[in-house]
């Protein structure tokens, strides 16, 4: 029992920072994810007498990434029947050259109106269209949705300290007697600490196994994949190899540090 | 290790003191031999235990000498500190044994920082549990003991690797009669059977103690011997 309680103590704030930082870096995916999806979904139109290729429009606007030209025989074909082949044949030569260009980063508001700027000093372009209304109001959810994430990494990030500084006064607490009587009969320094940094190792690994399996299973499931699903939420899958091995890393290094700040100190004392 | 011509412990003019300008001990001089049975007495806050904590490198030296066991503890390092405990047993008052460690784990203890391997360990703890007849409790915790059956796991745990020297602070302090008298037998027995000298912190002489001691007294800051 008092073996369970002891690694328990250790392990209850292990639990706390890697359900923390794997939902940190689950809402980053999910967000990533999200602009990505903007950046695929958004694209501006040019409307040119001159054609136009990707090298021109870089030369202006590095973020260019993609140029395709739009078709417009559909239309034309819509009205062959009610006017004559020369007229058709006019309309064609007199109409403009229509662009979709898509872009390799989302551009904030201003960034939007200095492209539209460059693009329009190019000569043959009319017009270009950037959606700015409807773009705006995506970007600035976009901007939201990150502000909060950051929010919650400085929450994550304070978290942490304050469970190092806990922790460290817990095992500072616990491990001043041991520490003191082993001094006294002459104990080398590593032996002293050797207990610690195997403890903390030992319920790094539990931990950070728990919590993966944990995720693994939510991240994994059926029922919870259709829910994110249906709410328009990507779920980014925990990768056993990766963000295990992640969360293994994280535990054993903040684990590590608190171990060795409270060794130092119980050192002093 | 030197043992300088058979003497454990030498201070001259020593000084010691936990502040500047406020010394406990002042210029005290002193010579104990291997296989003396000391008894250190004084009234209290004397510096009795500040001298006996001076002896295992706990404080040092602000002024003068001090040498146990040949190592001069004035500019001690930590590794020739640690050296000097290894040959050491130290007994307190308040027992100081690990409580989350059984005793035959508070026993091992100094034969595992000398190095040995656990069955030898393990079987050196038996022998000494054996020897302060609590053989049969080895799995306890501290807390589930007496408080005489737990300064015996402490003068046990002293003896485990065969000190050259024992320094007891007040060792029966917090003990009755019977439970008193077991512990001076163990440390008499340690030092008749093994030579093992003994250097005792305590604030009065067991009255039915047969055997030959030294005696100092530590006050206003001297350390005199009693003929």
């Amino acid at each position: 029992m008092k073996f369970l309680k002891y690694h328990i103590s250790i392990m209850l704030p292990l639990f706390l920072l890697f359900f923390a930082v794997e939902s940190f870096y689950m809402l980053r995916q999910i967000i990533d994810n999200y602009e990505s999806n903007i950046n695929n979904d958004y694209s501006i139109v040019i409307v040119s007498k001159v054609p136009l290729d990707k090298s021109m429009l870089k030369q202006k606007v590095d973020s260019v990434d993609e140029v395709k030209i739009i078709t417009i025989n559909k239309v034309i074909n819509r009205l062959k029947d009610n006017i004559s082949a020369n007229d058709l044949k006019i309309l064609k030569e007199s109409l403009p050259l229509f662009y979709s260009i898509k872009l390799n980063k989302l551009p904030n508001s201003k960034q939007l109106m200095n492209i539209k700027k460059e693009l329009l000093k190019i000569s043959g372009v009319k017009s270009v269209s950037t959606f700015q209304k409807s773009y705006n109001k995506f970007y600035n959810f976009l901007i939201f949705n990150k502000m909060l994430l950051l929010f919650f990494a400085i929450f994550v990030a304070v978290i942490v300290l304050l469970l190092i500084v806990k922790q460290s006064e817990v095992w500072i607490f616990e491990h001043k007697q041991r520490f003191e009587i082993m001094s006294i009969l002459g104990a080398p320094f590593w032996m002293k600490s050797a207990m610690l940094y195997r403890v903390v190792i030992v319920d790094s690994i539990l931990s950070s196994a728990i919590v993966s399996a944990i995720f693994y299973y939510f991240t994994h499931s059926d029922k919870y994949l259709r829910y994110f699903m249906e709410i328009g939420i990507s779920l980014p899958k925990f990768n056993i190899l990766k963000d295990g091995v992640l969360l293994f890393g994280i535990g054993i290094f903040v684990s590590i540090v608190s171990v060795t700040f409270a060794i130092i100190k119980l050192n002093k004392e | 290790m030197n043992s300088a011509k058979s003497s454990v412990v030498v201070a001259e003019n020593l000084t010691l003191a936990y502040k500047k300008n406020e010394p406990i001990i002042q210029n005290a001089t002193l010579s104990i031999k291997m296989g003396d049975f000391v008894f250190i007495t004084g009234k209290s806050g004397s510096g009795k235990s500040t001298f006996l904590k001076s002896m295992y490198g706990a404080i040092h030296p602000r002024e003068g000498i001090l040498n146990v066991c040949g190592i001069n503890l004035r500019n001690v390092s930590t590794s020739n500190k640690n050296f000097l405990r290894k040959h050491l047993g130290v007994v307190f008052q308040d027992y100081k044994l690990i409580e989350n460690w059984t005793i035959e784990k508070n026993v091992m203890l100094p034969l595992l920082i000398a190095g040995f391997s656990k069955d030898v360990c393990i079987s050196q703890a038996h022998k000494l549990l054996n020897h302060v007849k609590l053989v049969h409790k080895a799995d306890k915790y501290p807390l589930e003991l007496s408080g005489g059956e737990q300064q015996r796991v402490a003068v046990a745990r002293a003896l485990a690797h065969n000190p050259v020297l024992i320094l007891a602070d007040e060792p029966t302090g917090n003990l009755d009669e019977y439970s008193s008298s077991v512990i001076w037998d163990l440390l008499k027995g340690a030092n008749a059977q093994l030579g093992t000298t003994v250097i005792t912190v305590t604030h009065k002489i067991p009255s039915l103690l047969r055997v030959n001691y030294r005696h100092f007294i530590i006050e206003d800051g001297g350390i005199d011997e009693v003929s």
